[in-house]
């Protein structure tokens, strides 16, 4: 029970890591189960169509879902074309902040798609097939221009001797495909690495607070999950006994939708200010009531975690 | 104790995905079974009729079991002969196709999810377009393969043609490949169109998004609790209407909602901005019965959204 225990306290502090990693982990899982089962070379002019589907269709899906999985997404979203005023701020200012912020979001969520493209390229499977259909494998290949040349570099996936004997002279498909794979994964790990670089050397904050921070914003998310369940279950109590007892309600108190939309601004980094979250900035101002709460902060990239500590938002 | 129940709550929060992940699951092995055990393709003239109906029937069937799953289905139509004016309500004609409209959305994810399946397998598209008789088609598939395709087309799937090896393995590779690449655009599509859709949603939504997911939480809370208060009240009033039946006594008064208030509270929630209300109960017991009659809403009511019975 206690080995089990440490386990879950590991789990729980490498979160982020073990999520890149499973995904990492079914993306190549997904791949592997495709090209044996799903994927045949159809061997005609459709091979090149046919392969970028199966190449560029998953990647887009995931692309798509891994902007649903964030939580900053949803945040950044909710209510802005709302017809409500006050959860708007002036239209250009927001435009600007908006592409600011959508930069990075953008570079997380291409993180899945771009893992399945290369562990679909290092399978060889969709790239050979893909390159015998294109244009410009038929100017390598067919220098003599025969007319039966480009037919059988069609059939080439389907046909193994056919292909040793086309590719004697290059690389051969499959190794052109596993390199670029490579190179990929490669040039992947190297942008992120220097893109967490320079975003943690342009950071305000220090080392150990940031360390702090991420652990406060975790555990107030938890804390809200229970504090929301605690608070709904009260007020359900309330309704319901007033409902089939016929009594009239006691008055009980929840925030207002007002004090509600004060929490779900963004976060932004102010350095005269110390608040580790909008929740504790609107506890911090009097209820959001002092002119401070409405100040204008920077929106850092290395706090990113601050908006994105709730998982469960779109109830994915 | 606590480590599983940590596991448990881990698993709890992120049911929504588990839940669609278990579904897909369940369409392909669904998929597989049939495509394995029940599909026979004729190869005859009758194929395009037999494929169709393979590819497009459990699907049907699925988007009427999404529809009998829904608990919205039943709190919109119960009663609506008796009392018309609950799914037309004065002033507001749209508010029944509104929430039509949501309820078919959410019922047409486990069909879309067999569709796709069905055609990345390839299998029944297969079947089914080899016997399509459309000219402009066939030229299309045999455009440079012998006479024979033309006539020959629909025994290919069952590899009872005339033709050599070569030319039927092609034409079945390539039929397998329209499928797959048909199977890959339904998909992005209804991706796109869903992204989509929840986005524009969640732009227009007057509640900001801390005030959803407490709904949402709130919404779950109700619900355990109704079922309990349902519980307790209808053994209460069974045992004692029992109790008095054997022992000849007297009932001691139980008071239960009268037949209105069950009314009003089996309305479909309307969201109003300037309430504070997280369900219909909790508007009628802050506002009793009046506040229900005056319901002037309509914004996309995401508290209802995704009740399953």
């Amino acid at each position: 029970m206690d080995r089990l225990h440490k386990a879950l306290d590991f789990c729980m502090r490498h979160q982020t890591i073990l999520r890149y990693s499973i995904v990492s982990l079914l993306t190549a899982a997904g791949e592997q189960i495709f090209s044996s089962v799903v994927f045949k070379c159809p061997c005609n002019s459709g091979n090149m169509l046919y392969s970028s589907s199966f190449l560029l269709a998953p990647a887009f899906i995931l692309w798509l879902l891994s902007y649903m999985v964030n939580a900053r997404t949803w945040r950044l979203l909710t209510g802005r074309c709302s017809p409500e005023k006050h959860l708007q701020g002036s239209p250009c200012g927001a435009c600007a902040r908006l592409c600011q912020l959508l930069v990075p979001m953008t570079a997380k969520a291409l993180v899945a798609p771009l893992t399945w493209i290369a562990v679909a390229l290092l399978g060889a499977n969709f790239y050979e097939c893909a390159a015998s259909g294109s244009s410009l494998t038929k100017r390598l290949f067919c220098k003599d221009n025969a007319p039966d040349c480009q037919k059988q570099l069609f059939k080439m996936p389907c046909d193994e001797k056919l292909s040793a004997e086309i590719s004697s002279e290059w690389l051969s498909l499959q190794a052109q495909s596993q390199l670029i794979g490579w190179f990929l994964i490669a040039s992947i790990l190297t942008v992120a690495l220097i893109s967490t670089c320079v975003s943690r050397c342009c950071s305000p904050v220090s080392y150990l607070q940031l360390k702090f921070w991420k652990i406060y914003s975790q555990k107030e998310h938890e804390l809200f999950e229970i504090k929301a369940k605690e608070h709904a279950t009260k007020l359900a109590e309330r309704n319901i006994n007033c409902f089939f007892e016929a009594t009239d309600p006691a008055p009980f108190h929840t925030p207002s939708n007002e004090d509600w939309q004060k929490i779900s601004f963004l976060y932004t980094f102010n350095s005269q200010e110390q608040y580790y979250s909008m929740i504790h900035k609107y506890v911090s101002t009097n209820r959001g009531n002092n002119a401070k709460f409405k100040e204008e902060g920077q929106d850092l990239t290395v706090l990113a975690f601050v908006d994105e500590a709730q998982t469960d938002v779109s109830g994915l | 104790m606590d480590a599983f129940q940590t596991i448990l709550k881990f698993f709890m929060n992120r049911k929504t995905a588990i839940g669609y992940s278990f579904m897909a699951l369940l369409t392909m092995g669904g998929e597989r079974v049939f495509s394995l055990v029940a599909f026979r393709c004729p190869c005859s003239k009758e194929n395009f009729r037999y494929g169709l109906v393979f590819l497009f029937s459990p699907a049907l069937v699925l988007l009427v079991i999404g529809y009998f799953l829904n608990s919205k289905t039943w709190k919109l139509f119960t009663g609506c002969w008796v009392n018309p004016r609950k799914m037309f309500p004065t002033g507001n004609v749209c508010h029944f196709f509104y929430v039509f409209g949501q309820i078919t959305l959410n019922a047409l994810v486990a069909p879309v999810m067999w569709l796709s399946v069905a055609l990345l397998n390839g299998t029944f598209y297969e079947c089914a377009m080899s016997g399509l008789e459309n000219p402009a088609y066939l030229q299309a598939v045999c455009h440079s393969k012998s006479e024979r395709c033309w006539e020959e087309l629909h025994k290919v799937a069952c590899d009872k043609s005339s033709l050599p090896f070569s030319e039927s393995d092609e034409l079945k590779r390539t039929l397998q490949a329209q499928s797959q690449i048909l199977g890959w655009c339904v998909i992005v599509t209804t991706a796109l169109l869903s992204l989509l859709t929840t986005c524009c949603a969640s732009c227009q939504s007057k509640v900001s998004h801390l005030q959803l997911m407490f709904w949402r939480v709130y919404e779950g809370t109700e619900k355990e609790q109704l079922e309990q208060i349902f519980q307790l009240y209808a053994t209460k009033l069974s045992e004692r209407n029992l109790k008095c039946f054997f022992e000849n006594k007297e009932p001691e008064p139980i008071s239960l909602p009268a037949f209105q208030a069950w009314e009003d509270a089996s309305q479909l929630y309307s969201f109003s901005s300037s309430k504070q209300h997280y369900s219909t109960i909790h508007k009628l017991v802050e506002e009793g019965q009046k506040g229900i009659s005056e319901e002037r809403e309509t914004m996309l009511d995401l508290a209802d959204r995704r009740e399953i019975p």
